[in-house]
């Protein structure tokens, strides 16, 4: 599709302004305020018209209306004629001040009908022809109508190349990006569900609030439960209570009853009473005073008591022991039993004297008799002297040391040889590379000289021939003047000829001179200009200069590295300390040899090893059974010692004087039977405190008899005295007469007990009270009594204080129910409660089903983004391909959009893989210009071809920039049609330079 | 035989919750039922009935608290003649009930039997009632066989046999004159206002009045949601609703919700207004199908959406929040 013409009618500034378009490019220029962006907006809106539905892009279209609403007039209105690819014409109204607009088909004159494109042409109500493209008027702003500021955007942000992309792969209207509206979904799920442990966002705080509500309402559930528990104790008790008073009181009565029989009972036991003591004697004998029974009762029982009489105590009497004391013998001084140390003393002493006489019994033999000069030892050394071989020699060992001397020899003459020839190569070498700087300082020089000479040849050459060809057009010029002179001499010489012939001889001699003359001149003219420079003027090629001969480099080959000095050989230094070591062993052998020969010769004995080493084990045997012997001695001598002190020892402790064992021993005989004689005395005399002791047992044994002998006799005589005292006589019977008069006084005095109990128990049922008074009180209480009732329980004040307890404890069940029912209460009603909960689980749910509702929007936009970018970038990059190489002077030769993010890489012609955002300006701007296009292609259905309309793109940009861009919308031109508003005369002046085809240069059109 | 003129009121509703109402709300709604059951009685006496008629749902049986039965209790003992109680379904009765351990005034009678058992006789009429028990919830129980039947009303919460004079609670069939329904006193949040049946009874015929003593009944406020354009239409025409309606009023939303706008709720609609519900579950959700050869993330985003096994309104809103979503995100459209 193309634009053919656009007709402002009324469209901002413009009326009725005309702008005609060609197929290609078409570039309009003016300068500011002269209408560009109004012809730009009124290119689009004649295509789409403009949206009447209230809504989003309300805004945009408010300052659409400021911005390109007559200045003038109510008329708005806009018009374009298109041409379709298949050739249909079309005109496009578009009356913009009520959001109407038609499409006309220009080859028959009628309302075009949408069927024929298969399109609807309506978008939200209103006409846009942009349908045709398959696009809207939405994207038709995004994609082929490109305004100052995207490409403005683009070229300060290379980053806006790939975000153009997620717009464009994010929704139709190409104005938003899928990463953003992720990341609003994110915050906004932040913002309004949040955590459900962390922060307080609405989902932690609704479960928190939903928690507490949850406890607030088991609080109250239970309180309200307990209240109503609590409510039907209370009733049930106060019921329990009532029933509680009722019994009472019906055992209250009955209580009454008990009470008058208990009167009466009363009444009828002090008749009664009274009458046994009426009727009672009066008591004659009195019974005894209470310490005289008692007196007797003891006195009889102490002589039932007493038992028989008292025996005298058996054994020796007290005298016998006091005897027996008085012959005791007295103990002696001195020990009782040998003591320990002298015991000790008299063993050690047999000991030694045992040791001694075995040890001297044990003596040894005398030595036997050997006597040579030299110990024995070195006997033996002499002998394995004389046993010892002479050392081993290797013959061959001299031979083969000179042998390797000489190899040693030849190694060193050869290294000398070799270090020398090194030494000569290397001064060579070094000689060369000095005379080769030389020659290369040489070559530098005339090098510079060259070339300030060659730049001296040229500039003479350079001036030779531009002279040469003022020549060369002087002799062209020269020669087309005389051929024109020889040519009208030559014309005057044939029609002086003429002439002649026809008799005109006058003229036509007149005519052949001067044709002669021009003639010649004009040959004379055609002739080579001796007076203009020539080509020797130029300089001659012989004094072109030639450049210096390089220099070459110094053939001579590097001697490497110098000789290796030979190393000294191994096996020569240790074949030599070999033989060095062989020569001092055979030295040492003869030196021992003939030193051993010449001392036994010394010592006078023969040269024989085997007599020498027995001589040497007779010596050792003197020498062992001397040293024996006098070891037996010094044994013997101390063992004799040790026997004196023994003596002396025990001497000592005995306090003897003696010298000899046997006396010793005698006196410790004495000594011992001295201490068992003084132990038989100290036996005897240790009886001395048991007899002591027994004297005092028997002492005392003998004064208690003497005492229960006296008490004995009392208690009879006590018996005696109380009945004399009593019955008046004593005698054998006194202990039956007591017994007796102890019965009467028993008799006597149950008696007056008896009276004593029936005078109480009379005044404790009168209590104060006569008969009369009782027999009062019980017709009074009888009459207020009531009815008697049926039963009365056997076990009355037991019951009654059962019931009494029981209804104590009902009563105080209500008062403390009442009170915990009319107790304060701080929790909350349960019907709050109730809503309060609901309420929360109603607000959690209301959050938990909003954070579904994110999730699945997030997690489907971002399934729809991996969806977009895999359908978009392909389509981009295959478009834009074909162009990079173009407009980049083939420097990228691909590109590639990467399916992940939308970023774009470009690949050099070396293959490195470049990030777009560090391309240049111009590239990114010329990318983008194609990116559109290939949106354009990616949303519309690829059936018609788009038209790409530009307002000033070019105007931020520098020369190489706007070229740039401009070669590019050229080339796309070849396709579809380009309109290019602008104000650079730079543009304009390109424009004009391109040989006429589709493009159109004009100026903008202003209206009327 | 005389006309006797009975006051009968249902579902005061004492300290039952009101939910979904918040706690506040639901506070001022058992207020204003105690308030209620004040300005009946006060109509009783004014109409001078012979018999105030409580037919079910005194109170809430499980969330009743004692203070508040003993100003019912306080509360009839001001009505000069009986009052008659036939507990129903929220305040069925038990040995253990409210009901029961409550101490009523001489003036209370209540009916604790599922059968018919006679309240009080006028004049040789005779008010019969039954009440909701524990062992027999809802059950019918048979009428009376006397011959006298004329000469006897029977009241029953819920719905009652008919060919009898019957007061209830639950309109069986408006058209038998010898049924009433009596109204509530404390409707459902939506369900109007405070209603107060005056019963005629003579001669066996029953003529009722309903009599509305609350100055601003609520109402249910329709709104439709398939007209809007955009969420914040619909948010700006609810905000507005919700202005203009009455106490304990309910806005139920309905229609097909056009594609991208979101629910109030889901929208973060909020209300001063705790008094009002907004009611979103007779909505219906439209969705626009995915262009077919547009393949921008927006359509892909449709389409994977449309392709989800989301419930309907899931969907819809999952939607409307991703193209809300796209739709924050756009930078301002160039002029042109």
């Amino acid at each position: 599709m193309r634009f053919t013409q656009v007709e402002a009618t009324a469209f901002g500034p413009l009326r009725n302004a005309l702008l005609t378009l060609t197929p290609g490019l078409n570039v309009i220029h003016g300068p500011n305020e002269a209408g560009k962006s109004s012809w730009f907006a009124a290119c689009y809106a004649a295509l789409c018209g403009r949206r009447r539905q209230r809504g989003r892009g309300t805004a945009d279209q408010a300052d659409f209306k400021r911005r390109h609403h007559p200045w003038t007039g109510r008329a708005w209105s806009v018009t374009a004629d298109i041409v379709l690819d298949s050739g249909t014409r079309l005109r496009i109204t578009q009356d913009l001040a009520c959001g109407s607009g038609s499409v006309t088909d220009l080859a028959t004159g009628r309302p075009f009908d949408p069927r024929q494109t298969r399109r609807d042409l309506l978008t939200e109500g209103t006409l846009d022809a942009a349908r045709l493209l398959g696009l809207s008027r939405d994207t038709v702003r995004s994609t082929i109508f490109v305004g100052q500021a995207d490409v403005l955007r683009v070229a300060t942000s290379a980053d806006q190349l790939q975000e153009a992309i997620q717009r464009a792969a994010t929704s139709e209207s190409v104005d938003t990006t899928t990463e953003g509206a992720l990341m609003w979904l994110a915050e906004q799920r932040q913002l309004r569900v949040g955590h459900p442990t962390r922060g307080q966002r609405p989902l932690r705080a609704a479960t928190e609030a939903l928690e507490r509500a949850r406890e607030a309402a088991v609080a109250a559930r239970d309180r309200h439960q307990s209240t109503q528990q609590i409510s039907a104790q209370y009733h049930h008790a106060r019921m329990a209570a009532t029933a509680m008073d009722t019994e009472a009181a019906r055992l209250r009565h009955a209580q009454r009853w008990v009470a008058i029989d208990t009167l009466r009972h009363r009444v009828d036991q002090v008749t009664k009473l009274t009458a046994q003591l009426a009727a009672d004697a009066s008591p004659g004998q009195r019974p005894a005073d209470e310490a005289t029974v008692r007196e007797v009762t003891a006195a009889l029982a102490a002589f039932h008591d007493r038992g028989p009489l008292p025996e005298p105590p058996t054994g020796p009497d007290a005298a016998a022991i006091t005897a027996e004391l008085a012959q005791l013998p007295t103990p002696v001084a001195g020990d009782s039993e040998p003591r320990p140390e002298i015991v000790a003393a008299r063993e050690r002493l047999l000991a030694a004297r045992t040791a001694l006489v075995t040890h001297r019994d044990a003596a040894p033999p005398n030595p036997p008799d050997v006597r040579v000069p030299c110990p024995a030892e070195r006997l033996r050394e002499l002998a394995s002297t004389l046993d010892q071989p002479g050392p081993a020699t290797d013959s061959g060992l001299e031979a083969h040391i000179a042998e390797l001397t000489e190899q040693q020899r030849a190694a060193e003459r050869a290294y000398e040889t070799a270090r020398e020839t090194h030494q000569r190569a290397e001064r060579l070498r070094r000689e060369a590379q000095q005379r080769y700087a030389k020659e290369t300082a040489q070559y530098d020089t005339g090098l510079r000289q060259f070339q300030a000479d060659t730049a001296a040849y040229l500039a003479a050459r350079e001036a030779a021939d531009a002279a040469a060809a003022d020549r060369a057009r002087a002799r062209r010029a020269a020669r087309r003047t005389g051929l024109a002179i020889a040519g009208a001499g030559g014309l005057l010489l044939g029609v002086g000829l003429l002439l002649v012939v026809l008799g005109l001889v006058g003229p036509g001699i007149a005519a052949l001179v001067v044709g002669g003359i021009g003639a010649i001149a004009g040959i004379w003219r055609m002739r080579p200009d001796s007076r203009q420079p020539t080509e020797a003027d130029a300089p001659a090629p012989s004094t072109q200069p030639s450049p210096p001969p390089a220099p070459t480099p110094p053939t001579v080959t590097d001697p490497g590295p110098p000789p290796t000095p030979p190393a000294p050989d191994t096996r020569l230094a240790e074949l030599t300390a070999r033989q060095a070591q062989q020569q001092a062993a055979a030295a040492t052998y003869g030196a021992q040899q003939e030193q051993a020969r010449a001392e036994l010769a010394d010592l006078g004995l023969d040269l024989d090893s085997g007599a020498l080493r027995h001589l040497a084990r007779q010596i050792d045997d003197a020498t062992d059974a001397q040293q024996r012997r006098e070891a037996h001695a010094q044994q013997l001598a101390a063992r004799q010692a040790e026997q004196d002190a023994a003596v002396q020892e025990l001497a000592k402790l005995l306090d003897v004087t003696v010298s000899d064992p046997g006396g010793a021993l005698e006196r410790f005989d004495t000594y011992a039977q001295a201490c068992q004689e003084r132990a038989a005395i100290e036996r005897a005399a240790a009886r001395r405190p048991d007899l002591q002791r027994a004297l005092a047992a028997r002492t005392e044994q003998e004064r208690g008899h003497e005492r229960r002998l006296a008490e004995w006799r009392q208690v009879g005589q006590r018996i005696q005295d109380l009945a004399a005292q009593i019955t008046g006589e004593a005698g054998e019977e006194s202990y039956r007469r007591l017994a007796e008069w102890l019965d009467a006084q028993e008799e006597l005095r149950a008696q007056a007990t008896n009276h004593a109990s029936v005078t109480g128990r009379l005044s404790q049922l009168l209590d104060g009270e006569t008969l009369a008074d009782l027999e009062e009180q019980l017709v009074t209480v009888t009459a207020d009594a009531g009815e008697r009732p049926a039963t009365i329980p056997a076990d009355l004040d037991r019951e009654l204080a059962e019931v009494s307890r029981r209804r104590e404890v009902t009563h105080a069940q209500v008062a403390k129910l009442a009170g915990q029912l009319s107790a304060p209460d701080t929790t909350p009603r349960l019907a709050e409660a109730i809503e309060a909960e609901a309420a929360a689980e109603s607000a959690l749910a209301d959050v938990e089903v909003l954070d579904g509702y994110f999730r699945l929007a997030q997690e489907q936009l971002e399934l729809a983004k991996e969806r977009a970018h895999a359908t978009i970038a392909p389509v981009l990059s295959a478009t834009i391909r074909p162009w990079l190489p173009r407009i980049t002077g083939h420097r990228y030769v691909d590109l590639d959009i990467d399916v992940a993010d939308l970023s774009v890489r470009a690949t050099d012609r070396d293959g490195a893989v470049r990030d777009a955002a560090l391309l240049s300006h111009g590239t990114t701007e010329q990318i983008f210009l194609l990116l559109r296009l290939g949106l354009a292609q990616h949303l519309a259905d690829r059936a018609e071809t788009a038209p790409f309309v530009l307002d000033d793109v070019t105007v931020q940009s520098d020369a190489t920039r706007t070229l740039a861009v401009l070669k590019l919308l050229r080339e796309v031109s070849a396709d579809r049609q380009v309109i290019l508003f602008t104000q650079e005369q730079e543009v304009v002046d390109w424009a004009n330079d391109l040989n006429g085809d589709a493009s159109q240069v004009v100026a903008v059109p202003t209206g009327v | 035989m005389r006309t006797i003129r009975i006051v009968a009121i249902a579902d005061v509703g004492l300290d039952r919750p009101w939910l979904p109402l918040a706690p506040a709300a639901g506070a001022r709604r058992r207020e204003s039922s105690r308030h209620a059951l004040v300005r009946a009685i006060g109509l009783g006496r004014e109409q001078q009935a012979s018999a105030l008629v409580i037919v079910g749902g005194l109170f809430d049986r499980a969330t009743v608290t004692l203070p508040t039965l003993e100003f019912a209790a306080r509360a009839f003992a001001a009505f000069p003649g009986p009052v008659l109680i036939a507990p129903g379904a929220l305040d069925w009765h038990t040995e253990t009930s409210p009901y029961a351990t409550t101490n009523w005034f001489d003036n209370t009678h209540l009916w604790h039997d599922a059968q018919y058992r006679p309240g009080v006789t006028v004049d040789g009429d005779t008010i019969a009632g039954s009440a909701w028990t524990g062992s027999s919830l809802g059950g019918e129980p048979p009428l009376s066989s006397s011959a006298d039947e004329e000469r006897v009303l029977y009241v029953r919460a819920g719905l009652a046999p008919r060919a009898r004079p019957v007061v209830c609670s639950t309109a069986a069939d408006a058209d038998d004159e010898r049924v009433v329904a009596v109204g509530a006193l404390t409707p459902a949040v939506g369900a109007g206002g405070a209603t107060v049946t005056v019963i005629d009874w003579s001669n066996g015929s029953l003529r009722s009045t309903q009599l509305m003593i609350d100055d601003e009944p609520g109402e249910t406020r329709p709104v439709d949601v398939a007209t809007v354009n955009g969420t914040d239409e619909l948010l700006a025409r609810l905000s507005s609703t919700v202005d203009s309606v009455p106490p304990w009023s309910v806005i139920a939303l309905h229609g097909r919700l056009p594609s991208g706008v979101l629910l109030p709720s889901i929208a973060g609609f909020t209300t001063d207004r705790e008094d009002v519900l907004i009611d979103e579950t007779a909505v219906e959700f439209a969705l626009a199908p995915p262009a077919n050869a547009d393949h921008s993330a927006m359509t892909e985003f449709r389409r994977g959406m449309r392709d989800s096994d989301a419930d309907e309104r899931t969907l819809h809103q999952a939607t409307a929040l991703g193209l809300r979503a796209l739709a924050e995100v756009a930078p301002d459209g160039e002029p042109i």
